[in-house]
């Protein structure tokens, strides 16, 4: 962490004079689970805030707002993390790196799956349903889901991948 | 098992001195005498050389090594 980072977290959390090893180790875990439910917490109010616009046929700054601090704070972690392979994994022979990949090709499925059927049902069932508007589910919605659950799935994939190394001599 | 608490009894000093000696929070050192906390190496290296003595002896658990 650079200078400008520790003072930030050093007036964020309020101590005064250094912290050791321990401390630290502390501190660190309740910024990680704080952040970690700070996460969930704005996407909850994004869906909200997009729910009340939706209802009220406008698109507020407070939920484009929201959405930009949801992505600061993934891409922030991703791009920090990633410097550092702290979550790569290293394989050191083929066979358990073949037996990883084919899990992640079942999470990335799945996960491909989940997103496009959730954003499915926001934009075809919830959204048309609070803005009065009448349901209606054409060809079209179901080919653009499918095509969202491959592209998701596929990036979920090339993104998990990418954090698998082999490691062999 | 460490045997911090054995040595910086034999040694006479306090949680607070040891703590002062080696740079770190009497809190910390206290969770290390109750086997709550690993210390770094960086602090067991400080440590065994605040109590006069080394790694081996404050760390070096008998009953976990096997037999070869």
């Amino acid at each position: 962490m650079n200078n400008f980072e520790d003072k930030l977290l050093n007036k964020y959390v309020g101590y005064v004079g250094q912290r050791d090893e321990y401390q630290k180790g502390v501190i660190y875990k309740a910024l990680a689970n704080a952040n970690v439910l700070s996460f969930w917490l704005i996407t909850l109010l994004m869906l909200i805030s997009l729910i009340w616009d939706t209802y009220h046929h406008q698109f507020s700054l407070g939920t484009l707002f929201l959405l930009v601090a949801q992505q600061f704070n993934v891409y922030y972690i991703l791009l920090k993390l990633r410097k550092t392979g702290v979550t790569d994994t290293e394989f050191y022979d083929e066979a358990s790196y073949k037996l990883q990949t084919k899990q992640l090709q079942k999470t990335a499925c799945f996960s491909g799956i989940s997103f496009a059927f959730l954003f499915f049902v926001l934009m075809n069932y919830l959204l048309p349903f609070v803005e009065g508007a009448a349901i209606h589910i054409s060809w079209k919605d179901l080919v653009i889901m499918v095509i969202q659950a491959l592209f998701f799935g596929y990036m979920m994939y090339l993104f998990g991948k990418g954090r698998l190394k082999k490691a062999m001599e | 098992m460490n045997k911090v608490k054995q040595y910086r009894t034999e040694v006479k000093i306090s949680q607070l001195e040891l703590a002062k000696r080696t740079n770190v929070a009497r809190q910390t050192i206290n969770l290390i005498e109750n086997q709550k906390y690993n210390p770094s190496l960086d602090l067991c290296i400080r440590i065994a050389k605040a109590l006069g003595t080394d790694l081996n002896t404050l760390f070096w658990d008998e009953e976990g090594v096997e037999e070869s």
